[in-house]
């Protein structure tokens, strides 16, 4: 039988995703855990953020993830209590020595970058260490009713890098004629207004979206423009306007249990030796939209992957 | 005006307000749910419910838990659930339970691990919406069981085809498209054309030429106009004329499967309120396609996508599908006028039914919670499904079972989370008559990550 007492995992990131993981591994008895964020709490985060309550707004989300765990004092394997280690930083400042400690890494966190930086150190150690040490990287995202779930064994199996090209492109741009001469919809009137007006306004300040002042005097431009415009202006709403510039994304609690849940029972078959490390489908998808859509697949390894592809070594 | 108190509630379910709207989180922070069992997984449904903001729960539990362990099951309840004051619990009763008057008071039940007899109990009733969901091991099903048909108002599907009526252009939107069109005579604004005119000009040249319009020839003309216009012509919306081309070849006359379904369930008996009132405007539908008004064609969905134009020519196209939405919504309320109902259609659900009205669906849940056989006309689901199906089942009234794994039972952890997961998903969608649910079962297996659904 698995002995977990000196499994240690590291959770990237404290958002839904995280929390639901938090609580996944912590119930599952998994004695060391790490969760690294450089987040406070939000109210916007509540909806689905169950560690966190109102009267935690603005403090660090690692600190009272981990408070909320440790707390409970719960006995995991072995008899010892879970214990819940947090780092309020940034992850790419954690050394490679650092990250060879754990078991596992799994991530729920909603940067690109973030995930190569760590996928890049995973891949290194397996290679550094001649394939004797192998940290999986489990790597889970959601948005809206969607989601995915990968499973990256470094070294073995197709990495994180192997599979940029499943990303979707980066947010719909407009082209300028259109924002500048031609705007049709709302979000051509915001694009504007941060884009054109606030630089010639303002050439000094950098836009910044969590002052009220600004959003205040973007809020005002658009609407300026759409009666300028004859555009309909009912839709330029705070809410509506934070949107667009800060391309937030739907989240609900119930596509981040399941994919936190789908990352969780992942580690759960390769620490009991259920998974085949060349050969089972290592990456899924999720869609809640219609029904209820979930599928893996087995992502190849891209040859040509510039961190653990054939030719790294000419970088 | 809006309260501070709605507009912090607001913001906190903001990220999910941004899926289903203002409407949808107003219904859910108002239903009344009731959860039947007390184990793993009912817990992580009540926390997920909680943080929907759901705040009116109800759960039965049984003298005797499932086959959890009792101090494994408050560790859990501490954990997830902590202030649990505003939860109400009710320990089953025979009596209370028998009458149908309790289960009423809620708006949707999910059952959880529940004893055969009272599971028979509940699915002898005509009850409202169930959804009845458990797990084992790596295994979880979910079965979504109602006695009527659910109507689902606003599918919310992200590929829509745009409703331009290209083919059928009433008289307003005729002469909008043709002094629109690309004219050899003022090239200097031939930039400024939105896609729908050029496709319309298209089809028209077809027409003259007594050639088939298909979405190959339209685009071959939309080519030729655009070389003999020459270099002013390599604009974007000629560019976006020729992708969105098959706009000009739709008949609006036919009405898709999902409507021809939904119209067939028009008469069909409804006790749920919503239902009942998305079912009278089917039938107020139905009606309104026999109209001389309607001829046949849906009401006019009144939004057009972005098209690569001017600001003056877009706004004056737009106002156009603006003007007979409008005016297609009042037939409608006009209808609705002369049917007898006991409740009133307000013109926010009116405008939302015809906005949305392409992808208007009506699913039919179980009727059953028990059965695992599958109805000779759904396809037939494969043995393994069957027997897994079977297995979960027997868990779930209390049976006992081999463990087919040999791992503790905290490995299996997750899969309370992701099939609690699953549940409130489709809880919400339910409820707000929004996105579409499972139609009417599926599997969930932890070991692969992949879902298998199936009607029974």
């Amino acid at each position: 039988m698995t002995d977990l007492t000196s499994v240690s995992v590291l959770v990237l990131g404290a958002g839904g995703l995280g929390c639901e993981m938090l609580k996944n591994l912590a119930l599952q008895g998994i004695p060391t855990v790490h969760v690294v964020d450089m987040d406070t709490i939000e109210l916007t985060n509540l909806n689905r953020q169950f560690l966190f309550t109102e009267k935690d707004v603005g403090r660090a989300k690692v600190e009272v993830a981990a408070e909320y765990i440790n707390s409970r004092e719960i006995v995991g394997a072995g008899g010892q209590l879970v214990k819940v280690t947090p780092h309020f930083q940034d992850l790419t400042l954690f050394t490679r020595d650092f990250l060879a400690q754990f078991t596992f890494v799994i991530s729920g966190l909603d940067s690109v970058e973030a995930r190569r930086h760590v996928n890049a150190e995973l891949v290194k150690i397996t290679l550094e260490s001649q394939f004797q040490k192998c940290i999986p990287f489990i790597d889970g995202a959601s948005e809206g009713f969607k989601g995915h779930c990968k499973v990256i064994i470094p070294g073995f199996s197709a990495c994180y890098e192997c599979s940029l090209n499943t990303l979707p492109a980066k947010t719909e741009t407009y082209p300028l004629c259109t924002v500048a001469n031609n705007p049709r919809k709302p979000e051509h009137l915001i694009e504007y207004a941060l884009m054109v007006q606030w630089p010639q306004t303002f050439p000094d300040v950098s836009f910044d979206y969590e002052n009220p002042d600004h959003l205040h005097w973007l809020t005002e431009q658009s609407i300026d423009r759409a009666q300028s415009y004859a555009i309909d202006a009912s839709a330029l709403t705070p809410n509506f306007i934070l949107g667009v510039i800060k391309n937030i994304v739907p989240s609900v609690v119930s596509t981040n249990a399941i994919i936190a849940g789908q990352c969780c029972i992942a580690m759960t078959r390769l620490l009991y030796d259920l998974y085949d490390f060349e050969n089972s489908p290592n990456f899924s998808i999720f869609n809640g939209e219609e029904g209820a859509f979930s599928h893996s697949y087995l992502h190849s390894r891209d040859p040509n992957c510039l961190i653990c592809g054939d030719n790294k070594q000419t970088l | 005006m809006i309260n501070s108190t709605t507009s912090s509630m607001a913001e906190k379910f903001d990220r999910q307000i941004r899926l289903w709207g203002l409407e949808g989180q107003a219904i859910l922070s108002s239903s009344r749910v009731c959860i039947v069992g007390r184990c793993l997984l009912s817990q992580e449904i009540l926390k997920d419910l909680k943080l929907l903001g759901l705040d009116r729960i109800t759960l039965v539990c049984e003298d005797k838990s499932a086959d959890e362990s009792i101090e494994e099951l408050e560790k859990q309840e501490n954990f997830l659930n902590a202030d649990g004051k505003d939860i109400n619990y009710v320990l089953w009763d025979k009596k209370m339970m028998e009458e149908p008057s309790f289960w009423w008071n809620f708006d949707i039940i999910v059952v959880t691990a529940l004893s055969f007899a009272r599971l028979e109990l509940l699915d002898k009733m005509s009850l409202p919406p169930m959804l009845v969901a458990f797990c084992d091991e790596f295994d979880g099903y979910l079965r979504f069981v109602s006695q009527e048909p659910h109507f689902v108002l606003h599918s919310h599907r992200q590929y829509a085809i745009p409703d331009l009526r290209l083919d059928r252009p009433w008289n307003d939107l005729e002469n909008a498209l043709k002094s629109l069109a690309p004219n050899a005579s003022s090239l200097d604004t031939v930039h400024t054309v939105p896609y729908a005119a050029i496709i319309y000009s298209a089809v028209q040249d077809l027409r003259e030429a007594g050639t088939r319009v298909t979405r190959d020839n339209i685009r071959e003309c939309i080519s030729t106009v655009q070389v003999s216009f020459g270099p002013s012509a390599a604009a974007v919306n000629f560019a976006q004329a020729k992708k969105f081309a098959y706009l000009g070849a739709l008949n609006s006359l036919s009405i898709p499967e999902n409507i021809e379904k939904c119209l067939s369930f028009a008469n069909v008996p409804i006790k749920l309120p919503v239902n009942r009132e998305i079912q009278a405007l089917v039938r107020i539908l139905h009606k309104y396609l026999k109209s001389e008004h309607a001829l046949n064609q849906l009401p006019v969905e009144g939004s057009i996508p972005d098209m690569d134009s001017s600001t003056e020519n877009y706004n004056r196209l737009k106002s156009v599908y603006q003007r007979k939405a409008a005016e297609d919504i009042h037939w409608l309320e006009k209808i609705a006028s002369q049917e007898k109902l006991d409740f009133e259609l307000t013109y926010d659900v009116l405008t939302t039914f015809c906005r949305n009205i392409h992808s208007l669906r009506v699913m039919e849940p179980s009727r059953s919670a028990l059965t695992a056989t599958y109805s000779p006309h759904a396809a037939p689901i494969e043995a393994s499904y069957y027997e897994i199906l079977q297995k979960l089942q027997k868990k779930q009234i209390g049976a006992y079972i081999p463990p087919t794994i040999g791992l503790p039972a905290p490995a299996f952890y997750s899969m309370m989370s992701i099939t609690a997961g699953l549940t409130v998903q489709e809880l919400a969608k339910i409820l707000t008559h929004q996105f579409v649910p499972v139609e009417n079962t599926f599997l969930f297996n932890g070991l692969t990550n992949d879902i298998h659904a199936f009607k029974t």
